[in-house]
């Protein structure tokens, strides 16, 4: 082979070998196997409905069902201790109320076949992280139910607390125990 | 008289049939079975030894001991196995002298070669998943506790919908390969998915502030890679997943954790998409009541001493077909499926029990094989010595 064969060679094959190595590794899969419905799906003690602006995020210690809306809007359900009274007054404090809380006061809300009830605050928001959000506003709900309270809160800035206090609603009003 | 020529391939089935390569197979398996048994109790686990000494893959293995490689290369446990396979068939089957006094030792090599061929049925064909029951309850799935899946389900109200399958096979380009992306094609769905940062060990953290660096972060939670453990049961994968629209090219991200118990969601033309990563699900064509078990385990080991339990199966209806009792080394056979107890735990006074399922098309073919080898043999022993006898008593006859 003459030195020009090769001079020609070469340059040659390496561009073979870059187009090859620019190839897609690995080619998109086309995925259309579905599998059947078993009790697997059915997951944890409560049925709920989420609203379909909200998107679902991964449960946590203290949140058996937890959510997130626009940027950083968060709605949770909680299975907690203790009673309605000092469960809302811990959260008006979070927006630096120390006001007693009564709860027949407080506004009702049909859900899990009880009545639960409404405590809302609003201004500067001091979570338990260190997290601190101004002009915020809280909504939330507490029901007593088979033993257990059962709590939905719902923290953000004023005006999406607002925007989502519909969907709140039928999001407390859609939560049962699973049979 | 002058030598036949032997082609190519005759020469190849002498020299692959011939007894050198049996001697050769059979001792690099018992070394390979050795080392990996060692190996095994190392921080590779069973799991990752298994893999890297016996699967289709591995074509060579330096093994390991004390956290250091041997300076020395071994073929893969697989392609012994297949050698060993070609060399019963060749050497002992196909070239094997035939005639009637032959006949049990023909009928043994088959019976071994019978033996290889279901256990490379088993390594292709065999499926093998976890369902855990408390005393009670009865169970309609079993999932895998080492290959993992990623499902989409459309999620309407209270209601899931039956969910599509990514299997751990398609998901094996980008798993624990960092920078790796895979796309996926969802023609019945309003989009496609790429999957990328899949590790195969990690920590899933909620935000406080910003994520350290290194971390993957993605809507308030970030993942941080950890080492994997030799018990791939143990690790908790995650993955980062985009979701994208196929009409309007918008993109949304979700984080995937194994860890997490149920989906998480994007919202997409107003219909809720769940997404899930955890091990392949599998459902049982019928249903397993537990209905007791009872145990005992060896003071201070926590390894089980006995455990047996007593479970119904159900029809699809949730009416009882048959009861069986299960005890160790002594599983359920029903339709195709195996149900070995492999873990029995009492909390509480809540009493759980841990069955591996499996589908194995060959399950009994190495009982059969053993079976016919044994028998074999033993016609031979009997033929030989028939003749042994024959001749002692001739020989003294003509003394």
């Amino acid at each position: 082979m003459n030195s020009r064969k090769l001079l020609l060679g070469i340059p040659t094959l390496l561009a073979g070998i870059l187009l090859v190595s620019c190839q897609d590794e690995n080619p998109p899969i086309e995925i259309t196997e579905r599998r059947d419905l078993t009790s697997y799906d059915t997951e944890g003690n409560l049925k709920v409905a989420m609203p379909s602006e909200w998107r679902r995020v991964p449960s946590t210690r203290f949140r058996d069902y937890n959510c997130r809306f626009n940027e950083d809007g968060e709605v949770y359900i909680s299975i907690a201790s203790g009673g309605i009274k000092e469960n809302a007054e811990r959260w008006l404090k979070q927006f630096g109320s120390s006001d007693a809380v009564v709860v027949e006061e407080l506004a009702g809300i049909e859900s899990m076949g009880a009545t639960g009830r409404l405590i809302e605050a609003q201004g500067t928001f001091q979570g338990m992280r260190g997290i601190t959000i101004e002009d915020a506003a809280l909504l939330g709900m507490m029901v007593e139910s088979a033993g257990n309270l059962i709590t939905v809160k719902m923290v953000a800035k004023a005006d999406e607390v607002a925007a989502q206090r519909e969907n709140f609603m039928a999001f407390c009003r859609s939560i049962e125990w699973r049979k | 008289m002058a030598k036949k020529n032997k082609n190519v391939a005759t020469r190849v089935i002498d020299v692959l049939g011939g007894f050198h390569v049996a001697i050769v197979s059979m001792v690099l398996l018992l070394i390979l079975t050795w080392l990996s048994t060692l190996e095994q109790t190392g921080p590779g686990g069973l799991y990752w030894t298994l893999k890297k000494y016996f699967s289709f893959d591995a074509w060579y293995v330096v093994p390991t001991l004390n956290g250091k490689d041997l300076p020395i290369i071994l073929p893969g446990g697989y392609w012994v196995c297949v050698v060993f396979t070609l060399n019963l068939i060749f050497g002992g089957v196909i070239r094997m002298r035939k005639g009637i006094k032959q006949l049990p030792i023909f009928f043994s090599h088959v019976s071994m070669a019978m033996l290889m061929i279901g256990g490379a049925i088993t390594y292709h064909q065999s499926r093998e998943a976890y369902m855990v029951l408390p005393v009670g309850a009865s169970g309609d799935f079993a999932f895998s506790l080492t290959e993992l899946s990623v499902e989409v389900a459309e999620i309407d109200g209270y209601d899931k919908k039956r969910p599509y399958v990514i299997d751990s096979k398609q998901l094996e380009a980008v798993r624990g390969q960092v920078g790796a992306t895979q796309e996926y094609l969802f023609p019945e769905l309003p989009f496609d998915i790429r999957v990328s940062d899949y590790y195969i060990n990690a920590k899933l953290y909620p935000m406080q502030g910003s994520a350290p660096e290194g971390a993957v972060a993605v809507d308030g939670y970030y993942a941080m890679a950890a080492e994997p453990t030799g018990h791939e049961e143990q690790n908790l994968s995650s993955c980062v997943v985009r979701v994208i629209e196929r009409e309007s090219g918008k993109q949304h991200e979700v984080m995937l954790y194994e860890g997490v118990g149920h989906d998480v969601t994007v919202t997409i033309d107003g219909k809720v998409y769940g997404f899930r990563m955890h091990g392949e699900v599998w459902n049982t064509p019928f249903q397993v009541r537990l209905d007791d078990s009872r145990g005992e385990k060896h003071p201070g080991t926590g390894m089980a001493m006995i455990y047996e339990s007593d479970v119904t199966v159900l029809d699809s209806d949730g009416n009882a077909e048959r009861s069986f009792k299960i005890e160790m080394n002594k599983p359920l056979r029903y339709k195709d499926l195996t149900f070995y107890q492999t873990s029995w735990e009492e909390k509480d006074g809540l009493v759980e029990s841990g069955f591996t399922v499996k589908t194995n098309p060959s399950d009994q073919w190495p009982k059969y094989s053993i079976y016919a080898c044994g028998i074999a043999l033993f016609v031979h022993f009997i033929i030989k010595l028939f003749g042994f006898v024959s001749s002692s008593i001739a020989r003294n006859k003509h003394d």
